[in-house]
């Protein structure tokens, strides 16, 4: 008997929870699709990144181009990276083309955390959002028109940072900014998108991310350069290692 | 004068407005004084102005490559290889990275690593798998210890033990970080044999141990001289107020560094228990003299005014004589030196400035009662010395003399050596550690030599690689770590062979990759003008780190290419093969260093007739292995059925190796079964293009291995093998550097620099130093008594029983095997400023009647001092003597060797002053009774 009140009473009290997790979960796949509704877009960006030790932070400029899980990167600044292209078919098996080399390298990878060129995001930061995909939100709450969810890795999910927390604009349904918590809970790294403009089909893109390495000292800043351009009919073959050994 | 100031200040409003006064600045100064800041940079002590000290700091700054804590774990099962440690090691490395104020943590279980891809490319990854649950054990063992730069650096060669290392980041103390990396790891390592080394746990040790001696025994050295201040005179008040007379003072040094902004350190953490010593001693003389007059003219304001008449001259002097000496450090080149001397002279001219003020001011509002002198045992035996010095001066001269010749032949075996093992005993943590990383790392000192060029020139890289394979056979390095390494690795990584890139922009690109392993940022600046080379020593004993640092500095200085020109094989075969034999021989040395092959003596001959014979042709096995291997993989854009591949690859492999385009097409057309105009050709025809120079270039190299393995004198499947035929792919290189100046010529600037260095320019600093400031600090006492006994020679004379004991001092140390470092060069100072107090108040007291023979004044000067002097010497001494009870070494070297050296300086007063002293009287007023002409 009290033991049926007991999981009773538990029951009661976890259901607003799981309600509200629920609803975390609906918001999680509202914000991988304003980030990426689009059949391809095409995005030149201009990267500032501090090194850790370092006062003055070195540029960097690349286009990317999306189409589902596939992207296609030309490096066009600094001078010693100008022509490099990498082909992701996924975040885990990446293409190089070296032009001083003059060919193509195959790279799986099985880590998540390898730093980016130097900069403070990892590959998996460079990849197409799959916030839903990979993490389950285990706190929602909401005020006025942010909502703050934390969210822990799915089961069985390779993740670099397990835990995170992210405020999102409601409005948009856009992340403006993102905890990633350390093994012992504390702020390792945060994530702050800004100025976000959205199309008519609800796909938007920030105007600055920035991007925060708390422990090194470092960070990160990325700002897209004449905006994106969606759903250009991006050919399947330029996602190819013909393409990217011939560029385009 | 004396007297007027005598009698206003002891006239009871006066005297309670000096208390008062004192007690308000007492209790102003202590609440001051508890805002003191620490500082526990060891670098603080090095001179900024030394060469070898501004290139310390540069390297610091750029690379950040000192500030690296190393912590040793040694699994309590016996191997890592177990899935429960190197879980335990992925979670701590994880969690440590995670601290506040470390900037990069390395260890086995982060470090990156890739292999060959069976189907096709490289797979990167971390050399150990997170989670490692489900890993072939065995199977990771043998793929760990087969990765050369991970054994002895990140895993010990016996699979017995790990190294975690947690680089500082900018600004992070180790005081800060020291306690959170140790909160982080212990509760991980439970159970296991976990060190704690590297510079950041060093200097905590040091600066820790230091503290706490100092907090521990400060009280019992204050406990011991109050005892000796009881039964020197028996009245527990008055000697109370002596101590509380000092400890004002050093409240008052201390809020004063306070408002300065001074921090405290290690050397300054002696400062309290030096001060209670030497400060003490003016209020002694006070209270002993009061005593005296106490006894004639009663107890009261009329005892305090002959005691200041009589008293403050020679209290003075010998405050004015302790202060020269220590403001003497102001003349050194180490900053908290320079403080030291600042503040602890600041603190005695506080303690002297209070035995004249508050002192007689207590002493007339509450009287003590008389305490004549009672000539004990210790002044007649005093007594007995100096008068059997004086009546058989011919012998005791000869003494003296044979004393100090051979006092100064020891002194000459004493040298300035500044070293780890100095600063702790053989059984503490920071030595336990030192050898569980040289047993099982190869050490924990490293040496490091920068280099300043472009370094994105193929030439730079060369010459960095044939600096540190040379590096690596100089004694005591046991392994050298440079950016040519990763760059061969990220070279084998993105194209396929482990050597240099040909071409700047080629180097200037693979950098980019390397841009995000922080380990890479400690060996080059991102502006690639600067790179490092991380010599790690196996010794931590100052004769063999200088050794390797001379054999270090003789190759940069004789035999390191400064200028080169990159010099292409067509333009100068000759010089071509004499660059890269050099660069082989290198290699080789490096290699046999490590496997134990003996090579020949006559190397480079052999090398250089070597290169100079025709190239053998690719080994075309190798050829078709490679080339194989690539076809079928997703690297190759053209897919190609498995039954044509072997015809395409048997084609490609048959051309000759200077096979035009056309040529290539028209034998992959045929195997295809194409025409060569066709896209599929051409496709393979421009993928092919690099790929097949590379393989090429590695099949070459595999063909003119095993000719020279028998130039050497080796078998063809010698371990060195390996390394001879990655090392011969270079030879191919469009350019190898040749050294010489002229158009075109690059530059390369090398500076060595490292711990080993800064202990090396720390000692000749601290040597130079020694000699400025005891040569100044005797100078100056000589001026001030010279001017207090109104003739040089008698000047002279008052400084003899100092040189002297200085001499008996230091030739102790030469004696014992104690090396001049920081704390042992502060000794010479502080006899100077304590030693000559004896010999003011002895000769002050110095006095005979014309009627007289000098042995009356002999006589009389002894009675009249040898209680106060002895009081002091066993004060003095009794205080420093408890600092030998503690951890820190070099606290128990100041404390024996200051503790001795009072006892030295006043058995020397008493011995030598009567043997040299001729006058009838030193003092410019008489001091004997006008009706008596008696010794007293």
């Amino acid at each position: 008997m009290n033991a049926r009140l007991a999981a009773m009473t538990l029951a009661c009290l976890l259901t607003p929870s799981l309600a509200l997790a629920g609803a975390g979960d609906d918001l999680l796949v509202k914000v991988d699709r304003a980030m990426s509704n689009f059949q391809d877009s095409t995005i030149t960006f201009e990267v500032l990144n501090l090194k850790p030790g370092t006062s003055s932070p070195q540029t960097m400029s690349f286009v990317t181009r999306v189409k589902g899980k596939k992207s296609y990167t030309e490096f066009l600044a600094p001078g010693d990276l100008k022509g490099t292209r990498v082909l992701s078919l996924s975040p885990t098996e990446l293409y190089v083309y070296l032009p001083e080399f003059g060919k193509i390298r195959r790279v799986t990878s099985s880590s998540t955390e390898q730093g980016f060129m130097g900069t403070v995001l990892t590959q998996q930061d460079m990849a197409p959002p799959q916030y839903a995909t990979l993490f389950s939100v285990t706190d929602y709450k909401t005020s006025g028109t942010t909502a703050t969810l934390k969210l822990v890795a799915k089961p069985g999910i390779e993740v670099a940072y397990k835990t995170l927390t992210m405020t999102v604009d409601t409005t948009k349904n856009v992340p403006t900014r993102i905890d990633y918590l350390g093994t012992s809970g504390q702020v390792v790294r945060t994530e702050t998108r800004q100025n976000y403009t959205c199309n008519s089909s609800g796909y938007c893109m920030f105007g600055v991310m920035m991007m925060t390495d708390h422990a090194r000292g470092a960070w990160t800043q990325l700002r897209p350069v004449g905006g994106a351009k969606l759903n250009q009919g991006l050919s399947d073959d330029l996602f190819t290692q013909r393409t990217l050994q011939y560029g385009l | 004068m004396l007297e007027t100031y005598a009698r206003w200040l002891v006239q009871r409003p006066v005297a309670w407005a000096v208390v008062v006064a004192t007690v308000f600045f007492g209790a102003v100064a202590g609440w001051l004084s508890l805002g003191v800041e620490q500082d526990d940079d060891v670098l603080a002590f090095l001179p900024r102005s030394n060469p070898d000290i501004v290139a310390f700091y540069e390297i610091n700054e750029a690379f950040g490559s000192t500030d690296v804590a190393l912590v040793g774990v040694a699994p309590r099962g016996g191997s890592v290889f177990d899935a429960n440690f190197l879980g335990r090691l992925d979670q701590a490395t994880q969690d440590l990275r995670e601290v506040e104020g470390i900037d990069h943590v390395l260890s086995l279980s982060n470090v990156a690593d890739f292999e060959s891809n069976p189907s096709g490319g490289i797979v990167q990854g971390n050399l150990v798998p997170s989670p490692v649950e489900g890993t072939d054990l065995d199977a990771l063992r043998t793929k760990v210890m087969s990765r050369a730069h991970v054994v002895g650096n990140l895993v010990s060669s016996d699979a017995g033990a790990v190294v975690i290392y947690a680089w500082l980041g900018p600004g992070a103390t180790p005081r800060q970080v020291v306690p959170k990396i140790r909160e982080t790891l212990e509760p991980k390592f439970d159970g296991d044999e976990v060190v704690w080394g590297g510079g950041p746990f060093i200097s905590d040790w040091i600066f820790s141990t230091t503290q706490a001696d100092m907090a521990a025994l400060t009280p019992w050295s204050a406990v011991v001289i109050l005892v000796i201040g009881l039964l020197a005179f028996r009245d527990l008040p008055a000697t109370l107020l002596g101590l509380v007379a000092t400890g004002l003072a050093i409240a008052g040094a201390r809020a004063l560094m306070v408002v300065t902004g001074t921090p405290f350190n290690v050397v300054l953490s002696s400062m309290p228990v030096i001060l209670f010593a030497t400060g003490s001693a003016y209020a002694i003389h006070m209270l002993s003299k009061y005593g005296g007059h106490a006894a004639r003219l009663g107890a009261g304001p009329e005892a305090v005014v002959a005691t200041l008449v009589g008293t403050t001259r020679n209290v003075v002097a010998a405050g004015l004589t302790t202060v020269a000496g220590l403001w003497s450090m102001l003349l050194m080149d180490i900053a908290p030196m320079r403080d030291f001397g600042l503040f602890t002279g600041i603190g005695v001219a506080l303690a002297l400035l209070l035995s004249l003020t508050f002192v007689p001011a207590v002493m007339a509002l509450f009287p003590r009662p008389a305490a004549p002198s009672t000539h004990g045992w210790i002044t007649r035996a005093t007594a007995a010395l100096a008068m059997a010095a004086r009546e058989q001066r011919r012998p005791a001269i000869l003494g003296i003399l044979a004393v100090c010749v051979l006092g100064v032949g020891l002194v000459l075996k004493v040298d300035a050596r500044m070293e780890l093992s100095a600063f702790f005993g053989d059984d503490a943590p920071p030595a336990r550690s030192e050898r569980f990383l040289q047993d099982r790392f190869g050490g924990s000192q490293f040496l490091q030599v920068r280099v300043r060029g472009d370094l994105t020139q193929p030439g730079a890289l060369r010459e960095v690689a044939r600096a540190a394979d040379t590096f690596a056979t100089l004694p005591h390095v046991s392994s050298v770590q440079g950016v040519h390494l990763p760059m061969e690795l990220i070279h084998e990584a993105m194209v396929g062979s482990r050597r240099l890139p040909d071409q700047a922009p080629a180097a200037a690109s693979l950098f980019k990759f390397l841009d995000s392993d922080p380990a890479v940022s400690r060996l080059v600046k991102d502006d690639r003008t600067e790179a490092l080379l991380v010599l790690r020593l196996d010794s931590a004993k100052a004769e063999d780190l200088e050794a390797s640092l001379d054999a270090v500095e003789a190759w940069v200085a004789h035999e390191a290419t400064t200028s080169y020109t990159p010099i292409a094989r067509t333009q100068d075969p000759a010089a071509f093969d004499a660059a890269f034999a050099g660069q082989l021989a290198a290699r080789l040395r490096a290699a046999a260093e490590r496997t134990g092959a003996t090579l020949p003596g006559d190397l480079e001959a052999r090398l250089t007739s070597f290169l100079a014979a025709p190239a053998a042709p690719a080994d075309a096995e190798r050829l078709r292995e490679d080339l194989g291997r690539w076809l079928a993989s997703p690297e190759n854009l053209v897919e190609i059925a498995p039954d044509r591949l072997p015809a395409v690859r048997d084609a490609v492999v048959a051309l000759p190796e200077d096979a035009a385009d056309e040529a290539i097409a028209a034998a992959v057309a045929g195997a295809l079964g194409e025409l060569p105009a066709s896209m599929r050709v051409q496709d393979l025809l421009f993928s092919l293009g690099s790929v097949r120079a590379d393989f090429l270039r590695d099949a070459r190299a595999a063909a003119a291995t095993p000719g020279l393995m028998a130039v050497l004198g080796l078998p063809a499947d010698h371990a060195l093998a390996a390394t001879v035929a990655r090392k011969l792919t270079e030879r191919d290189a469009p350019t190898m550097p040749v050294a010489g100046e002229g158009e075109g010529a690059q530059t390369l600037a090398w500076t060595v620099s490292g711990q080993p260095v800064l202990y090396r320019g720390l000692s000749r600093s601290v040597t130079a130093n020694q000699f400025s400031s005891l040569g100044s600090s005797l100078v100056l006492v000589l001026i001030i008594m010279s001017v207090l006994l109104r003739s040089v020679w008698s000047g002279l004379l008052s400084v003899m029983p100092t040189v002297a004991t200085i001499v008996v001092v230091y030739g102790a140390m030469g004696w014992m095997g104690v090396h001049l470092d920081i704390g042992t060069s502060m000794i010479a100072s502080i006899i100077v400023g304590a030693g000559v107090d004896y010999a003011v108040h002895l000769l002050a007291a110095w006095e005979a009647s014309p009627d007289e023979p000098i042995t009356a004044a002999v006589r009389r000067a002894v009675e009249d001092t040898a209680h106060a002097i002895w009081t002091n010497a066993g004060m003095v001494g009794a205080g420093f003597v408890v600092l030998t009870l503690g951890d820190a070494k070099p606290l128990i070297n100041v404390g024996a060797l200051t503790s001795a050296a009072m006892v030295v300086a006043a058995l020397a007063t008493f011995a030598i002053l009567p043997v040299f002293a001729n006058k009838r009287r030193y003092n410019a007023e008489t001091i004997l009774p006008a009706s008596s002409g008696d010794p007293r």
